[in-house]
């Protein structure tokens, strides 16, 4: 392998780590903050994933200004599920809840495919294959769009949760929820709106992957995984470490996709394993909202 | 401006209190003692909201507050520092007192409260952008106390302030505390070391397994035999 593919790979793997990221932020907020692990959040990807595909397809939306409507599309569906379905069993153990997100996902993609039935689609708007070189690097305009707009949501979460008032509720509730309740915090809107931002932003993430990749209503199952590798690599709790947990799983991604085809999975779980041997909390350790 | 009639409560099928009867004057400070187990963080927590009562009244200011969810008891100026300080320790000290100021919306009185926390206690001036959780443990208990004053309490609580710090450290926060006092705030106190806590409160209540069993003026029970030998091995 040249110098060429080598520094390709490189370009490749740090575009990527932004849209994991996103992929893996909202996730990590609301297993950080509810201490729920949400097996439907690739459904809730999916379902943003659509949201852009059908503005797209129905009204030639642009994908890129499609991602405000899907993350409203997706709040509002989260806060709702969080509201009426998770709140009823928000004290129960992890197992609890970790079973009715699974039957949540499972519902979810069933009606996904029931009603936009089974097929790869894919959004392809006039500047899709485009992009340009730096040297003879190729650099897709979706993918540094897709990058430079991972950054951009992730650090406006960042910006919520340090410098607003109720950020500073939802941080706190996920540090200490009796201390939080004895400051005034209501603590069921904090995790609803917890829920509902972790969705929105897998909405977002949905949007984002459609422009790059074929959607069908079975792709979140993958990125749950993702998100939840990222999680524990990086160190939950912090978004510093689910940056980095994404920046390491996308250079594993692309390098064993060149290497190692097919092993992709496997070298990701061996270094997972290898990390938390070495450094049990993740490479960022546990951090503010826990 | 606090009256309780008759509480019961506790935990699931575990009840802690029984019939608890107890009274708060304005501007007055009082303590509550027991031993270990008693079941005063547990009164605590109940007037507080974090419990809800089995039965019995909690009134405040006239109006019913048993059962009330936490919020809206902060809101009615209960405010509460809890044993064990349960700081944000992710959080700084900063974005940790003015935690206390979060049912309010006073932004100028919010700031004027603040300055005067700082003035209380300097030290926490120095380490605003630290985490609380970084902190010693007396700092950790000033930046408790910062917090709580925050809210700014009709009645502020305070739960076993002096545990685990040396003498100093407690003498430094209660000298702040007597301060706040000054001002006129009602306060009760919270305290397995009852001679500190009768030292700062014109009256106390003894609880023993979930009964108050005693009360009285501080002086009263400093002098009282049982509470000399019981809670002060004199
Ligand atoms: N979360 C809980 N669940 C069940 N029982 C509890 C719980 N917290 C406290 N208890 C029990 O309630 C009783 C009273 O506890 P509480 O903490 O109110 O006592 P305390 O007077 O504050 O004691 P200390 O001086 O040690 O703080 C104890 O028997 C304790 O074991
Ligand atoms: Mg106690």
């Amino acid at each position: 392998m040249g110098s060429l593919e080598l520094t390709q790979g490189v370009v490749n793997a740090i575009l990527l780590s932004g849209t994991l990221a996103l992929v893996a932020i909202g996730f990590s907020i609301v297993w950080g903050i509810l201490n729920i692990i949400n097996i439907a959040h690739g459904a809730f990807i999916m379902l943003g994933a659509y949201v852009t595909y059908w503005l797209f397809t129905l009204f030639g939306i642009d994908p890129f200004l499609s991602i405000p409507l899907s993350m409203i599309t997706l709040f509002i569906v989260g806060y709702v599920i969080q509201r009426y379905l998770i709140n009823l069993v928000i004290r129960a153990p992890l197992l609890v809840t970790f079973l009715l997100t699974f039957a949540l996902e499972i519902v979810i993609i069933n009606l996904a495919t029931f009603f936009w039935k089974g097929d790869l689609r894919s959004v392809t708007p006039a500047y899709s294959g485009a992009g340009f070189t730096i040297g003879a690097v190729q650099i897709p305009y979706v993918r540094l769009g897709a990058f430079a707009i991972s950054l951009l949501l992730t650090g406006l979460l960042h910006v919520f949760l340090t410098y607003t008032k109720t950020g500073n509720a939802i941080r706190a509730t996920g540090m200490d929820i009796d201390a939080a309740r004895l400051q005034g915090v209501k603590i069921a809107q904090s995790y609803a709106l917890t829920f509902a931002l972790g969705s929105a932003l897998a909405g977002a993430a949905g949007s984002l992957i459609s422009i790059s990749f074929p959607i069908d209503p079975t792709m979140g199952g993958a990125y749950t995984l993702r998100a939840f590798l990222i999680c524990v690599l990086g160190g939950l709790g912090s978004i510093p470490g689910v940056m980095l947990g994404a920046l390491l799983y996308a250079f594993i991604e692309v390098f064993s996709g060149i290497y190692a085809p097919g092993l992709k999975d496997a070298i990701a779980l061996f270094v997972l394993v290898f990390v938390l041997i070495v450094r049990p909390t993740g490479i960022a350790g546990k951090a503010f909202y826990h | 401006m606090l009256k309780i009639e008759n509480l019961n409560a506790g935990y699931g099928d575990v009840q802690v209190l029984w019939d608890v009867n107890m009274e708060i004057n304005e501007g007055e400070v009082v303590a509550l003692v027991g031993s270990n187990g008693a079941g005063k963080t547990t009164l605590l927590y109940t007037i507080s909201g974090l419990i809800k009562p089995k039965s019995g009244s909690i009134k405040f200011l006239g109006q019913e507050i048993a059962g009330l969810p936490s919020e809206d008891i902060v809101n009615l100026g209960i405010s509460q520092v809890p044993q064990g300080r349960r700081l944000f320790a992710g959080m700084t000290v900063k974005e940790n007192i003015m935690m206390g100021a979060y049912h309010r919306n006073d932004k100028e009185k919010i700031k004027e409260d603040f300055d005067f926390v700082l003035e209380l206690f300097p030290r926490m001036k120095e380490r605003l952008n630290q985490a609380a959780g970084s902190l010693s443990g007396g700092e950790q208990q000033m930046c408790a106390v910062a917090r709580g004053l925050m809210a700014a309490p009709k009645l502020l609580m305070i739960d076993e302030l002096s545990l685990g710090l040396a003498p100093l450290v407690v003498e430094t926060i209660y000298e702040a505390i007597e301060r706040v006092i000054a001002r006129g705030a009602t306060v009760l106190i919270v305290e397995q070391d009852v001679l500190l806590a009768l030292e700062q409160a014109n009256r106390a209540y003894v609880l023993d397994v979930g009964k108050v069993i005693l009360s009285g003026s501080s002086q009263e029970l400093m002098d009282n035999p049982m509470i000399k030998e019981v809670y002060m091995g004199i």
